[in-house]
């Protein structure tokens, strides 16, 4: 996907010497009324082929009680799910929540300190690169990655540094390197970028609970009422995972702990059949959340999930961003952004267009969008299957 | 040489002999020259955003929001002519800034200002990392202010060969000043001056100027111009 949103504000504006933006339309405008658009566009195709812009979310089975929230303080080597506030990740105490996805390439969004180079040693707490001529401590808090080579796809938050060495670990925090890198890896340094946009998530606890505690009010030997914290009336209640904002859940299957065992498909039942779904493992998804059938027995030897869903776009907040919608749909979306441009013009001193010319630029519309469709068709017609795709 | 508002007296003074006897305050023609020329590059402005352009690079307030330019630094800095019209404004790496009402901010992306008087505003930390922002800023220049207090030697900003747009005018102010003079002679002048509107006379011949200098010009856009008159 390369379309952005500036390419097709600058293509629809293009239809017309009337279309420039000081004529009272914003990009902004554009920007928001095409976030509906395109959406509206996913919709409409999802109706025909159900595997369009299909995506997967994956929930790792992580039942453990060193990693409840009781256990996971300071000082612990457990964890909690997360998410991200400014670009720094934040724990979450929940049984269930989504996990921090971490961005370290320049593709990721991520900023390249150190572009890669050459390691000349390493220990299992540091990593020289000879003639790197860097800051004293001024990578401290980084991210030091092995981008090729023995220990390739690693990385560690840089305690501190010399001008071409780097330490990664005290040697007593558990973070040294799983693979020790050689002369052989090469390295890199970067200011990561973090997610936790739900295509990771996590649970801890099968079936995840929480405790909702509530309180009496009491009266003191005065007559006073107050609340009783010492003896909270505790109930139980499920956990659900927020899915990330999807148009339509198309499917998924589990993944075993074994790897002989491979996958099988998850049952994706209603809340009415939730504790007789038609086959297991099983989940319901109710208020955009997803919950478990069954307790933990019903998961046991089911390592994680993967779920197929079709997601909600979301809104456009620079000029920059890319449509999620495929190229193919540029004709439809510059379409509907020119009816829009010359909508907004009808009325203003010296604009040429009337009301039938909008009329007529809503028809193009239309027979863009239904182009776009009817291309769908066609890559759903080439998958060859025995059933009929629902 | 730029054309001083003394020569410009002298040649208004020189549209009739009647005008020797007159005891002009050089604080009275002072204000009028200035006046008049203000109106000049208001004109000039208003249809051509070319032919009085510059740009400068002008350095913000400091802090991490709300960061201000002001506009009328321009006109006390000798080196930049001040501002009549602004055009185009830029951050140091090129990023167009979108210009948006103090009252409706969202209505376009990021970085964005509004106009406060003559200051453009930071919408909330837009223009980038705490610190002063350099803003390159692509304008219509209008004249270097003439102070009425001061003498007869200040220079004025229009071009030499439409000088005359000034003397006419005061021609006619010093024509009023005299009562029991020929009526003739303030229609003869007021033809001689013509009208912005009507595009007649100096007036419409500078107006015109403005218009056509730069020649034919390849846009995408019919840019809109504040006033209808001479829209490009």
């Amino acid at each position: 996907m390369a379309l952005t949103l500036r390419a097709v504000i600058d293509a629809a504006r293009n239809q017309s010497p009337f279309f420039h933006k000081s004529r009272g339309t914003p990009d902004k405008l554009l920007g928001d009324e095409l976030s509906t658009y395109q959406n509206e566009l996913i919709g409409k195709a999802v109706l025909r082929d159900k595997q369009f812009l299909s995506q997967t979310a994956t929930i790792v089975l992580n039942a453990g009680a060193g990693d409840l929230a009781a256990t996971a303080g300071a000082g612990s080597i457990t964890g909690l799910p997360g998410t991200v506030v400014n670009n720094a990740p934040v724990p979450i105490v929940a049984p269930a929540g989504r996990l921090v996805q971490v961005g370290v390439t320049a593709a990721d969004g991520a900023t390249v300190i150190v572009a890669k180079r050459v390691v000349s040693s390493a220990t299992s707490t540091s990593v020289t690169s000879s003639g790197a001529a860097r800051s004293v401590n001024g990578d401290a808090d980084r991210l030091l990655v092995i981008v090729q080579g023995a220990g390739a796809g690693q990385y560690r938050r840089i305690v501190s540094n010399t001008a071409d060495t780097w330490v990664t670990s005290t040697g007593a925090d558990g973070r040294t390197w799983t693979v020790l890198p050689d002369d052989s890896s090469m390295m890199a340094v970067v200011a990561p970028v973090y997610d936790a946009d739900g295509a990771a998530m996590v649970l801890d606890a099968i079936p995840p609970l929480e405790d909702r505690p509530a309180y009496l009010v009491r009266l003191s030997s005065a007559g006073v009422p107050f609340i009783d914290y010492v003896a909270p009336l505790v109930a139980s209640v499920d956990v659900g995972l927020e899915l990330p904002a999807a148009a339509e859940v198309t499917g998924g299957k589990v993944f075993c702990v074994d790897p002989d065992d491979g996958s099988a498909p998850l049952t994706i039942t209603t809340i009415g059949q939730r504790f007789n779904p038609p086959d297991w493992p099983a989940v319901y998804i109710n208020g955009g959340q997803l919950f478990l059938c069954g307790d933990a027995g019903d998961w046991e030897g089911i390592a994680s999930l993967a779920l197929e869903y079709v997601p909600v776009a979301p809104a456009f907040t620079a000029p920059t961003d890319y449509f999620l919608v495929p190229d193919t749909a540029k004709t439809a979306l510059v379409a509907f952004a020119a009816e829009l441009l010359m909508r907004r013009t009808l009325g203003q001193p010296g604009t040429p267009f009337k009301m039938a010319d909008v009329q007529s630029a809503d028809a193009k519309v239309e027979r863009a969008e239904l182009t776009f469709l009817g291309r769908l068709g066609i890559g759903r017609r080439a998958r060859i299957s025995v059933i009929q795709p629902g | 040489m730029a054309t001083t508002c003394g020569t410009i007296v002298q040649r208004a003074k020189a549209a009739n002999v009647l005008n020797d006897s007159l005891g002009a305050v050089a604080s009275e023609v002072l204000a009028r020259i200035r006046a008049e020329q203000q109106e000049v590059f208001t004109r000039a402005a208003a249809v051509n955003r070319d032919f009085f352009q510059s740009a400068v690079s002008l350095a913000s307030t400091t802090g991490g929001s709300g960061r201000i330019v002001d506009l009328t630094s321009l006109g006390v800095t000798p080196i930049y002519k001040p501002i009549e019209r602004l055009l185009l404004a830029t951050l140091a790496d090129g990023t167009e800034l979108n210009q948006v009402d103090a009252a409706d901010v969202a209505a376009e992306y990021a970085p964005r200002f509004f106009v406060r008087g003559q200051s453009l505003v930071e919408v909330a930390s837009d223009w980038g990392a705490t610190g002063a922002v350099n803003l390159t800023l692509v304008y219509a220049y209008g004249m270097v202010d003439i102070d009425p207090a001061a003498g007869l030697e200040q220079p004025i900003t229009l071009p030499d060969t439409w000088s005359d747009l000034l003397e006419l005018p005061l021609a006619m102010y010093f024509h009023t000043r005299d009562d029991g003079r020929n009526p003739d002679e303030l229609k003869e002048l007021a033809t001689q001056l013509g009208a912005w509107e009507t595009l007649t006379g100096r007036r419409g011949a500078f107006l015109q100027h403005v218009m056509m200098t730069a020649g034919a010009r390849f846009s995408r856009f019919q840019l809109p111009t504040p006033r209808q008159v001479g829209e490009e």
